[in-house]
């Protein structure tokens, strides 16, 4: 496979990925939204620091 | 022509100016990750971002503008005093923080400056709090959603090509980036013009231009896209190296994840009809990338001077357009 067609392979499997990653996070948010602004609040912080602190137990190893 | 609608035109004239402000001092966001991962030159990014934040002019709604315009202060207490004094509010608070190189949010500016002025105006009544505490909560909410969705694409994208050569990773990217920094470029196109296009409309509503109904004419949509497109292309450099280069190095797959995560956030915001800082939400966004090399990576230092800067931002041109009120109305 030539180099290029690699690139445009990868470049639209990368596209349906972040599209994959970004749509249910968003949905996520709507959905606590709809809630209420509390739960969205709560939501994104605590989730966000969760994420944070696995990180930075994995980072660390 | 009469006095009053000469000071009508010269309040939008300071309100186009505070757009075209918050070009030059928040747009500069918008090339940051993709100049400091030399995707583009500095002045091609420019161009670049400037070209999508006025494309944001067609096709994504006016939600944002409809929230600033009814859903900050009651509209009844709005006249020209008030919407001057909250203008010179955000607007001298805006070129504090752009002498300093901190990447604040003009938008919390502009919001804190229409509280200050409203409430030195008819006092804390006219202030709707269930929208204040929506934009309030959403300074913590942005960032933190710019984090989680980069983190989660930046591990995806790490495991994606783990077994790719760098060097067809780093062509792809290079591509991707140019995609993810026009997206990011029409979320702030769209969410920050439509700022000034509530403060331009409530403007004319409040002193009979507009007629019985709230809206947004074209003609402030163009003029607050064309405004804002141009205060990017004059780019706030000084800003750009806090934001792409300061808060942790970055490489084209990390640009692409934080400025992908970022604009969907941003899109997702104007949809709702949510003004949220764009600056915020790209930081958060870096944050994240950075956070999934080492957290050690991310310079918090820089990234703690920010946090405490969103934090005074309303309080403090709350203060200036407060006081701009006390002295424009005394005569």
């Amino acid at each position: 496979m030539s180099e290029f067609r690699r690139q445009v392979i990868l470049t639209i499997v990368t596209a349906v990925v972040a599209a994959a990653i970004l749509t249910p996070v968003l949905f996520a948010v709507k959905l606590l939204l709809e809630a209420g602004l509390e739960f969205v609040f709560a939501g994104s912080v605590s989730f966000g620091l969760v994420l944070a602190y696995v990180l930075r137990r994995e980072t660390m190893q | 022509m009469d006095w009053e609608l000469l000071f009508i035109i010269f309040i939008v004239a300071v309100a186009l100016g505070f757009d075209f402000i918050n070009g030059f001092h928040d747009a500069a966001n918008s090339v940051a990750t993709i100049v400091s991962t030399r995707v583009l030159s500095p002045g091609q990014a420019v161009v670049w971002a400037a070209f999508f934040n006025f494309v944001a002019a067609f096709g994504l709604g006016i939600h944002v503008a409809n929230t600033i315009g009814k859903g900050v202060v009651e509209t009844a207490v709005i006249d020209e005093k008030v919407i001057l004094s909250a203008l010179v509010g955000a607007i001298t608070w805006d070129i504090i923080t752009w002498r300093f190189g901190l990447p604040t949010s003009s938008s919390h500016a502009l919001i804190g400056g229409l509280v200050g002025a409203a409430v030195a105006s008819a006092g804390t009544d006219v202030v709707i709090s269930s929208g204040v505490q929506k934009i309030g909560a959403f300074i913590v909410i942005s960032p933190f959603v710019g984090f989680i969705a980069a983190v989660l694409l930046a591990l995806a994208l790490m495991r994606l090509y783990a077994r790719v050569a760098p060097s067809t990773a780093q062509g792809v990217f290079r591509r991707l980036q140019l995609l993810s920094a026009a997206a990011y470029s029409i979320g702030h196109g769209t969410n920050d013009a439509q700022k000034t296009m509530g403060v331009i409309a409530v403007l004319l509503f409040s002193t009979g231009h507009l007629g019985n109904e709230f809206h947004v004419p074209l003609w402030v949509v163009l003029s607050a896209h064309a405004a804002i497109a141009g205060g990017t292309l004059f780019g706030g450099w000084r800003i750009v190296k806090t934001m792409g280069l300061r808060i942790t190095k970055l490489e084209p797959s990390d640009g692409f994840a934080a400025e992908a995560s970022s604009a969907a956030a941003i899109l997702f915001a104007t949809q709702v009809g949510i003004p949220v800082s764009t600056t915020q939400t790209i930081a958060g966004g870096i944050i994240g990338v950075g956070s999934t090399k080492r957290l050690s990576a991310v310079r918090w230092g820089v990234a703690i001077n920010i946090v405490v800067a969103w934090f005074l931002t309303i309080p403090a041109s709350a203060g200036v357009a407060a006081l701009t009120f006390v002295a424009v109305d005394a005569f």
